[in-house]
């Protein structure tokens, strides 16, 4: 049973470790997993993804789009439905897949050269940027279909576009690190109960050893052994007895009646008699 | 170790992972659904005071541009009719009266998976008793929310209860008789053939409500001496069409209503000071002409099964042009 917990818990720290330490490094201290710079081919203004490539919701998200020759961009998130109205008339490059770090699948639509308003007059976006030369848009996964939209602004088009996504976790670093320590603690907390570590491995108290130790916590009281069937009327009645008669009786161990008293005269700084029970209960505590 | 303690050890561990793992792992979407409410709360509240404001400051100044901001289609013609006409009436330079603004009683969005967007809000205006059936719809997503229907209800007509699930407004397509004696667009058509000719072979189909009668009344008091009256109606499109708690339908139609008269020779016909026929006719009217109405209905589409026919109980409608036929007899 202690075996095969203590290997439960020596893998699952292993797993913790490795994973917690996984976490770390892959989002690095600014909480960021970044795939790129990478060039998105097109000579239109216009290129958006369909609901299937933003398929799942939670994590923030970090898009920076970067056009040459100080052309100015735009990048924003809104509901698919207002996305693929906007750009239904539109010559653009739908992304129909995405795969991690960065596999697009992709669709050329015909459609017109010019977009038919400024995205930066419209209200629907969740989220928007727009820059000169480039532009960064972070924003939160939301549970809902979503489109996200690089247009030319202007009478510039979008050639020469490049990419970076960036998946954010706020605190998974710390997270991380904290996950590979906890793995650490558990793994040494397995190898404890495997007795994998000489150095903390218990042994049983040597109540018959002839060096006994002075140090009262290290070893239980003998009078507090349950095995012990002896009473304390015992204890007193063996006073009498002369000590040499029971000093070579060790190996007869803790049962025998005169042992208790040869041990007590071996302690140092002279003790030969164990304290009062109050005195002794409340060292025990 | 004891195996409760090693237990104790394993939960306490499993549950560190977990809260680490919190965030880290991106959640496949609940549903694939690509559809979306129409509007938030905030929009339709932003939506309907833009247009309570401009409504008001168009109807002050006459001024059908203003009108055009916030309205479009048959309700903008309708409005746009009735400036006009008050124009022709009383001069360019006259003025109009501040509306009273009403006030918003209930919401009803449904979820769409295209444009145009629209969404249900009914409002009361206590200053003219009654409450208004609004649509108001987005066309594209780089077009404003504009009003497009307007049937407007006596406060004490009762109307069906908009069936919604989860708050989203369940919806009816214009052909889908489903549950119903017939569908929409199938009963504005038949509506539309009754008020045109009570004798028709469809007015089975339909109830020959107030809204009939009061435009049948209305027909023979327009009939004047040395004209040919006729009066012709027609269905447009229906667009909008939403499900009612009982199972039936109410349905958001537009009918066209022609009024012509073909004058006789040397006749002339004076009409009613502040009528839409003097203000487009002259006074008298000395050549034949036609008048052409928008009406917007709200039709009640009882259940299959249900208690009665299919009837209108709330409209808003009014002259939207003229054409001066001269000789040629009117349509």
């Amino acid at each position: 049973m202690r075996r095969g917990a203590g290997i439960g818990l020596l893998a699952l720290g292993i797993i913790l470790v490795l994973a917690g330490t996984a976490v770390a490094v892959a989002m690095g201290p600014d909480d960021r997993l970044t795939t790129g710079p990478h060039d998105v081919r097109t000579d239109g203004r216009a290129v958006v993804t369909k609901p299937a490539v933003l398929a799942r919701y939670g994590p923030q998200v970090s898009v920076l789009v970067e056009v040459p020759d100080e052309k100015p961009v735009f990048v924003g998130l809104g509901h698919t439905v207002d996305v693929e109205d906007y750009v239904s008339s539109t010559a653009r490059v739908e992304v129909t897949r995405y795969r991690v770090p960065w596999s697009l699948e992709r669709r050329d639509a015909t459609g017109e050269p010019q977009l038919r308003a400024a995205p930066t007059a419209l209200d629907w976006w969740l989220a928007q940027s727009s820059g000169i030369g480039g532009a960064q848009l972070r924003f939160t996964l939301p549970d809902d279909a979503v489109s996200l939209a690089v247009l030319a602004v202007g009478d510039f088009d979008l050639r020469g576009l490049r990419v970076t996504a960036s998946y954010e976790v706020p605190g998974a670093f710390g997270v991380g690190v904290g996950t590979a320590a906890t793995g650490l603690g558990v793994v040494l907390l397995a190898l404890v109960a495997l007795k994998w570590v000489p150095g903390v491995r218990r042994t049983a108290p040597a109540v018959d050893a002839v060096g006994f130790v002075d140090d009262e916590w290290d070893v239980p009281w003998p009078e507090t052994d349950p095995a012990d069937a002896d009473t304390w009327d015992d204890f007193l009645s063996e006073d009498s007895t002369p000590p040499a008669t029971k000093a070579g009786s060790g190996a007869a161990g803790p049962r025998a009646g005169g042992g208790r008293w040869s041990r007590w005269r071996r302690r140092k700084g002279g003790v030969t008699r164990p304290k009062a029970a109050a005195d002794k209960q409340k060292v025990a505590r | 170790m004891s195996a409760r303690a090693t237990c104790r050890t394993l939960g306490a561990v499993a549950l560190a992972a977990a809260l680490a793992g919190c965030g880290v792992v991106p959640l496949e979407k609940t549903s694939a659904d690509v559809s979306k409410p129409a509007a938030d709360p905030s929009t339709v509240q932003r939506t309907y005071d833009n247009y309570e404001k401009a409504r008001g400051a168009a109807f002050a100044a006459l001024d059908p541009e203003v009108l055009a901001l916030v309205e479009t289609g048959p309700v903008l013609a309708v409005d746009s009719g009735a400036i006009d006409v008050a124009k022709r009436l009383h001069g360019n330079a006259s003025t109009g009266q501040e509306s009273a603004p009403a006030e918003i009683e209930d919401v009803y969005v449904p979820r769409l998976d295209a444009y145009p967007l629209w969404f249900v809000a009914t409002a009361r205006d206590e200053a003219r008793g009654v409450r208004r059936i609004q649509v108001f719809e987005r066309a594209s997503s780089t077009e404003r929310w504009e009003l497009t229907a307007s049937p407007e209800a006596l406060l004490s007509t009762v109307l069906p209860v908009p069936e919604t699930t989860d708050g989203v407004l369940e919806t009816v397509a214009p052909d889908d008789a489903d549950g119903l004696v017939s569908a929409p667009s199938q009963t504005l058509t038949a509506y539309a053939a009754v008020l045109g000719d009570p004798s028709s072979p469809r007015a089975s189909e339909v109830a020959a409500d107030s809204f009939v009668s009061q435009m049948r009344a209305q027909a023979a008091g327009l009939a004047q001496p040395g004209t040919t009256f006729q009066r012709t109606w027609s269905a447009q499109p229906v667009q909008y069409a939403l499900r009612t708690k009982d199972g039936g339908a109410l349905v958001f139609g537009t009918l066209m209503r022609q009024d012509g008269w073909v004058l006789t020779p040397g006749a002339t016909v004076r009409w009613p000071a502040g009528s839409e026929q003097k203000a487009y006719f002259g006074d008298p009217m000395a050549r034949s002409g036609v008048l052409r109405y928008y009406h917007q209905v709200l039709m009640y589409i009882p259940p299959t099964g249900g208690v009665g026919l299919p009837r209108v109980l709330a409209q808003y409608g009014g002259v939207i042009g003229a054409e001066d036929t001269g000789p040629i007899a009117a349509p």
